[in-house]
């Protein structure tokens, strides 16, 4: 098998040892098999891929518009889950929009002061 | 027009490659096919002849789009065979599970290379190049691809397969020196 070796500075001696080594004819047969398993492939399993693709980047198209638009309308009747509803409120707060937030529950913060003692400081004996 | 195999190749051969024809299709796998495995089998991975199978079916699935004339489809089919050794690597580097113990028995990276360079062969030689060289040299030598079409190849401007080639062509020497090849009687051929 003659090979059209691009690096003639390189040793051919080295170059065909290494062709014999790594490039070896395709058994009988193999050729044709490999071809008609790549022409299958291509004449089912790309018009397939193709009208597969088609479908599922509509359903992904149909599936965000829905999701965009149910979700803008929920979140200005303000019945989304509350951390959700903060965080879009919160998101659309910087570009002027305002949506309702959901109410804020305080936790009870107890208003018992514990009584002080000040110590009583020594007055300084004077010198 | 001549093939790697040296025989002749039919000026319209991927015309009708884009037509289908299974024996063009045939054709092309008989004259490209044992370089593909080849490149694959030098590269080191571990299901060369399925690689060869993965080239030929991703080339057939996308000639529609494949624009020029033999010599650029030489260059293309490389191109594929590049990703295609490239992903798999990635894949068993993502896949490969970790050991559960260290394995005493089992020669490391490091010794592997070492067996491997012991073990002769003129294939061993290319261990000394990191993947990136392994890929230009191979692309030149076996594929016979200039500098330009092994950037289409890899991805990389001709001006830097240049460099990468530069820098595996010094490695390369050194060490085919080391193992006796490039002589006084090469030197004088």
């Amino acid at each position: 098998m003659t090979r059209r070796n691009a690096l003639p500075e390189l040793p051919g001696g080295w170059v065909d040892d290494l062709a014999a080594e790594v490039v070896t004819p395709l058994e009988t047969g193999r050729a044709a098999a490999i071809a008609a398993t790549a022409l299958g492939a291509s004449a089912g399993g790309a018009g397939a891929a193709v009208v597969a693709t088609h479908v599922v980047a509509k359903v992904i198209a149909a599936t965000a518009l829905t999701l965009t638009v149910g979700g803008a309308a929920a979140a200005v009747a303000g019945i989304l889950p509350d951390p959700i509803q903060s965080f879009v409120a919160d998101l659309v707060d910087g570009i002027g929009i305002d949506l309702p937030r959901p109410d804020q529950v305080l936790p009870d913060i107890s208003t018992t002061i514990p009584a002080v003692t000040i110590p009583e400081i020594p007055e300084l004996p004077l010198p | 027009m001549r093939s790697v195999a040296g025989s002749a190749v039919l000026p319209d051969v991927v015309e009708r490659a884009r037509a289908g024809d299974p024996a063009t299709w045939e054709q092309i796998v008989t004259e490209l096919g044992p370089v593909i495995r080849g490149y694959a089998r030098a590269r080191g991975v571990a299901d060369p002849d399925d690689v060869t199978q993965d080239v030929f079916t991703a080339a057939a699935q996308r000639i529609g789009a494949f624009q020029g004339d033999w010599e650029a489809f030489r260059s293309w089919l490389f191109a594929i065979a590049y990703r295609q050794v490239v992903n798999r690597y990635r894949r068993s580097a993502r896949t490969d599970p970790l050991p559960e113990m260290l394995p005493s028995a089992v020669p490391g990276p490091e010794e592997e290379v070492v067996n491997r360079l012991e073990a002769g062969g003129a294939g061993a030689a290319l261990e000394v190049l990191d993947d990136l060289e392994r890929d230009v040299v191979l692309m030149r030598v076996l594929g016979g691809l200039d500098a330009a079409a092994v950037g289409e190849a890899i991805g990389r401007r001709p001006g830097h397969v240049r460099v990468i080639q530069f820098r595996a062509m010094a490695k390369l020497r050194d060490e085919l020196l080391r193992r006796g090849y490039g002589g006084a009687e090469e030197e004088t051929a």
